[in-house]
C-alpha cells in the first residue's frame, strides 16, 4: 500500500529523470485515472489517450515541473483538464461552435447492490440510484471524488479548481437532495409497516 | 462538544466521520465508541449516517491488464521518441558556439523567407489561356499588352518592381506589344526552358508549338537566348527577320519576311503568301482543335495566296475550298478534303 509519503518521494526522484519511480507513479494511478476519466466519457479510446497525454507531458516538463505535496491532487487535477479539454474540442469539431467548459459526469450505484433480496430495501436503493441519476454532472464529481476517492474537502476543491466553501456547499447539496428522496420512500415504507 | 446536535446528514458530511467509516483507524474506533458510549441517544443517527456513506460506493471501470500495457507501451514509445530528438539537439546545442548559432538562426530563417517568398510567387502566377477558335488581349501590370492566339497560354508573376525583369511565359502563340520603362528593364520571354526572347521595347510575334519555336520581329530590337546542346547562341533580331529553331535539329534559320503575315492573326485575319497547304492544315490543327483527313496527299504541296477571316472557321473552310477547287467537309473535329475532279 502506498503513502501519500511514498508519493512524493517517487515524484521527486521522477523529476531527476528515475524510469522506474515514474513507472511506479503510472503503476499506483493508471487504474485510477481510468475510473475517474471513464465518468467523463464512455469512449475508451479517448480516456486511453488523455493518461498517455498526461504521462507524457510529465516525462517532458520533469525538469521544470515543482515539488508538490500531494501527487494525487497535481495527477487528478492535470488529467481533468487535459480530458475535459479533449472532450470539448472533440464536441466543437463535431457542432463548430464555441468551447464551454461544461462536461458530463456519470456515476451509477454498482449492479450488484441494487440486487437484495428485500423488496423495501430494493425500491428505496432504486430510489437512491435515481436521485443519483438526477445530480448535476458538478455534484456528481464532487460526491466522487469524495466519498468514492476519499479525498479531503480541499482536496477535491483544487481538482475541480473551485473554492473550498463551494465545494462544501456542493457536496453539502447533493447529500441533502439524495437524503431527501429516500426520506420520501422512507416515510411511505414506514406507512406501509404501520398498517 | 459540537457533535451532540449533529443530524445524520451533518455526520456524513463530517470529515472525521467519514475516516472512521471508510478507513478506520484504532484512535478513531476509539474515541467513536466513547462517544457513543457518553451519547446513547445519538446511536439510530449514526447508524443511519454510517450506512448512507458506506452506500456511497459507485460502478467501477476496471481497464484490462491489455489495456493498461497499451497505454504503457504507447507511453514509452513517446518518451523514447522524445528522448532522442532531445539527445540531438543538445548534440547540436553544444556543438555551436554562439556567434555560428546566431548565424545558423538567420541563415535559417532566410532560406525559409526565400523558400516561401519562391513559393508563393509560383503559386500566385497570373495565368491565361485560350480555346480553340479564340483570341484574347491581355494588359501587363507594366501596360505592354499581348495579343493571346488559340489554343496557348500566358503567365506571368502578379508583382513587377520597376527595377527587376519583366518575365512572361507563353505556350502556343502570341505577340507581344512591349513598352520601353524609364529604367529600361529587361522583357524576357520563355517559351522553353532553353528559349527566351529578351528586349527593352519593340513589337514581335511568338510561336511555339510541337517542338517548333518561332519568333518574327515588326519592329525594334530583339535579342534571343538559344540554348541547345553544349551550344549557348545569342542572336540580334532586326525587323522583318523571322527566327526559327526546331529541337533535335542544331542550330536556327534566320530569313526574311514580311512580318504582317505573321501577326495578321492578331487582326482576325490569315493572310497567306504562297503558303503551302501544309501549314494551313497544321494551322487549323494548332487553332481549332480539329484533325484534317486529306484523301490526296498531292494538295500538300501546292501553295496559297491571298487573306481570309480568322473568326469565322466556315469562311475560312470556303475560301480554302474554293480557291483549292476541292471539296472540304467539316464532320464534328475532322475536316475532309476530296478532291472534286477526282470524285
Amino acid at each position: 500500500m502506498h503513502t501519500p509519503l511514498h508519493d512524493v518521494e517517487l515524484w521527486n526522484k521522477f523529476r531527476k529523470g528515475d524510469k522506474e519511480a515514474y513507472a511506479l507513479l503510472y503503476k499506483i494511478y493508471f487504474r485510477r485515472l481510468y475510473n475517474y476519466g471513464r465518468k467523463f466519457t464512455s469512449d475508451t479510446e479517448c480516456v486511453k489517450d488523455c493518461i498517455q497525454d498526461l504521462f507524457t507531458k510529465l516525462w517532458r516538463n520533469k525538469s521544470t515541473v515543482g515539488e508538490t505535496s500531494s501527487v494525487k491532487n497535481y495527477l487528478f487535477c492535470s488529467f481533468r483538464r487535459i480530458l475535459i479539454d479533449k472532450i470539448n474540442h472533440q464536441k466543437k469539431d463535431a457542432l463548430s461552435e464555441e468551447i464551454d467548459d461544461s462536461y458530463t459526469f456519470e456515476i451509477s450505484l454498482p449492479y450488484e447492490s441494487l440486487l437484495i433480496n428485500h423488496q423495501a430495501e430494493a425500491e428505496r436503493k432504486e430510489e437512491l440510484a435515481r436521485a443519483i441519476q438526477a445530480l448535476s454532472s458538478r455534484q456528481k464529481e464532487a460526491i466522487f471524488l469524495k466519498f468514492y476517492e476519499s479525498n479531503s474537502y480541499e482536496e477535491v476543491a483544487s481538482i475541480m479548481t473551485i473554492s473550498t466553501k463551494s465545494l462544501y456547499k456542493l457536496v453539502a447539496k447533493a447529500i441533502n437532495t439524495l437524503r431527501e428522496s429516500v426520506k420520501k420512500t422512507y416515510f411511505l415504507l414506514s406507512l406501509l409497516l404501520l398498517i | 462538544m459540537k457533535y451532540t446536535y449533529y443530524t445524520a446528514e451533518d455526520f456524513i458530511l463530517d470529515e472525521s466521520f467519514q475516516r472512521w467509516v471508510k478507513h478506520p483507524t484504532p484512535e478513531a474506533s476509539l474515541f467513536w465508541e466513547n462517544w457513543l458510549t457518553a451519547n446513547p441517544h445519538k446511536r439510530d443517527t449514526i447508524e443511519e449516517a454510517r450506512q448512507a456513506l458506506l452506500e456511497l460506493h459507485f460502478t467501477e471501470h476496471t481497464p484490462t491488464e491489455e489495456v493498461y500495457d497499451e497505454v504503457w507501451e504507447r507511453i514509452n514509445q513517446a518518451n523514447t521518441l522524445y528522448d532522442q530528438q532531445q539527445k540531438s539537439k543538445i548534440i547540436l546545442y553544444y556543438s555551436l558556439n554562439n556567434w555560428y548559432k546566431v548565424a545558423a538562426v538567420f541563415a535559417g530563417m532566410l532560406l525559409t523567407a526565400l523558400v516561401l517568398y519562391y513559393i508563393f510567387n509560383l503559386q500566385k502566377h497570373i495565368e491565361y489561356t485560350t480555346k480553340y477558335g479564340e483570341t484574347q488581349n491581355i494588359t501587363l501590370p507594366d501596360g505592354s499588352t499581348i495579343i493571346l492566339n488559340a489554343n496557348s497560354k500566358v503567365s506571368y508573376a502578379p508583382n513587377w518592381t520597376n527595377t527587376s525583369i519583366r518575365e512572361v511565359w507563353v505556350e502556343g502563340e502570341a505577340f507581344f506589344s512591349v513598352i520601353h520603362t524609364k529604367t529600361h528593364q529587361k522583357f524576357v520571354v520563355h517559351t522553353t526552358d532553353n528559349f527566351q526572347v529578351e528586349v527593352l521595347g519593340t513589337q514581335f510575334n511568338v510561336y511555339q508549338r510541337k517542338n517548333n519555336t518561332r519568333v518574327v520581329l515588326k519592329e525594334g530590337q530583339v535579342k534571343l537566348n538559344i540554348q541547345q546542346e553544349n551550344l549557348e547562341e545569342q542572336v540580334v533580331m532586326k525587323p522583318g527577320e523571322l527566327v526559327e529553331v526546331r529541337e533535335q535539329i542544331k542550330g536556327y534559320t534566320k530569313k526574311v519576311v514580311n512580318p504582317e503575315l505573321f501577326s495578321a492573326w492578331t487582326k482576325n485575319e490569315f493572310i497567306f503568301s504562297e503558303t503551302p497547304v501544309s501549314e494551313i492544315i497544321t494551322l487549323l490543327e494548332e487553332n481549332y482543335g480539329l484533325s484534317v483527313v486529306l484523301k490526296d496527299r498531292s494538295v500538300l504541296k501546292r501553295t496559297i495566296t491571298g487573306s481570309v477571316p480568322s473568326e469565322n472557321l466556315e469562311s475560312l473552310l470556303f475560301a480554302l475550298s474554293e480557291a483549292l477547287n476541292y471539296r472540304i467537309v467539316q464532320e464534328n473535329n475532322q475536316i475532309i478534303f476530296r478532291n472534286k475532279s477526282i470524285k
